[in-house]
């Protein structure tokens, strides 16, 4: 990602009990929707195999590089 | 054939609204909010609410095929008994409405994330669930999950079941869009 946006990336912290909290308190929605529920999904596992699309359906998984690069020129 | 979608208004369903007109269907779509790009392009929006049985009957009336989008997708909300609300008591609704109307094939969208740290790695369309969701979001889409093969077991639901990873991309209302 650094090497396609020539940069470095940001680091950010996001103190996620704290967001959720505040979000809880205010009854508005955490920065990004960065709520526990959130950043705990994203640490879990979700290492999943698409062999069965390619097979039954024909899917052709885009290389990684080249699928970030798309994801990065439709965001800008 | 005439596809009735839920959440057609979504990032995934307006995707699909769209291929489907494309490959030649009629779409009608249970929509709370209206979707003027949409309807011009020739869905008929039905508006109604996903949780109502009556506006879910009213918008499958002449309908062959569901594909069933419509649910909470978030990881925070001020009253989270909307999880279970939509995800599995209007996801059991819209189901059991399916059946009764007769329909030929039902698309019902998980989320992959039902998988997420089974004891399998990488995990399939056939591995366990994870044991303990992180989230009352993929909790609420397991048990809506369950419900729908339940039916497919007890009232020969025609259920395909699909499960998408994370969908990105310009257009995307949610974080990930941004």
């Amino acid at each position: 990602m650094a090497d396609l946006v020539r940069g470095r990336l940001p680091a950010t912290l996001f103190p996620d009990t704290v967001l959720t909290r505040l979000a809880d308190w205010t009854g508005r929605p955490p920065p990004w929707g960065m709520a526990r529920d959130q950043v705990q999904t994203l640490r879990h596992s979700l290492e999943a195999d698409g062999s069965k699309a390619e097979r039954e359906l024909g899917l052709a998984y885009t290389p990684i590089r080249r699928a970030v690069e798309q994801a990065v020129a439709s965001l800008r | 054939m005439k596809v009735l979608v839920t959440g057609a208004t979504g990032f995934i369903g307006a995707h699909t609204v769209t291929r489907l007109l494309q490959g030649g269907h009629d779409v009608a779509a249970l929509t709370r909010t209206s979707a003027p790009a949409l309807e011009r392009a020739g869905m008929k929006a039905v508006r109604g609410d996903v949780a109502d049985p009556a506006d879910v009957l009213r918008a499958m009336a002449g309908c062959e095929a569901l594909m069933h989008l419509a649910n909470v997708y978030s990881f925070w909300e001020r009253d989270p008994r909307i999880y279970w609300r939509i995800n599995v008591e209007a996801t059991r609704g819209v189901l059991d409405a399916a059946v009764e109307a007769r329909l030929t094939k039902v698309i019902h969208v998980s989320t992959y994330a039902v998988f997420a740290a089974s004891a399998r790695r990488p995990f399939t369309e056939e591995s366990p669930y994870d044991p303990a969701p992180a989230s009352a979001y993929v909790r609420s889409k397991q048990a809506g999950e369950r419900a729908a093969w339940e039916l497919r077991e007890r009232r020969g639901l025609p259920l395909v079941v699909i499960y998408p990873a994370n969908a990105l991309g310009a257009g995307d209302p949610k974080a990930t869009g941004q």
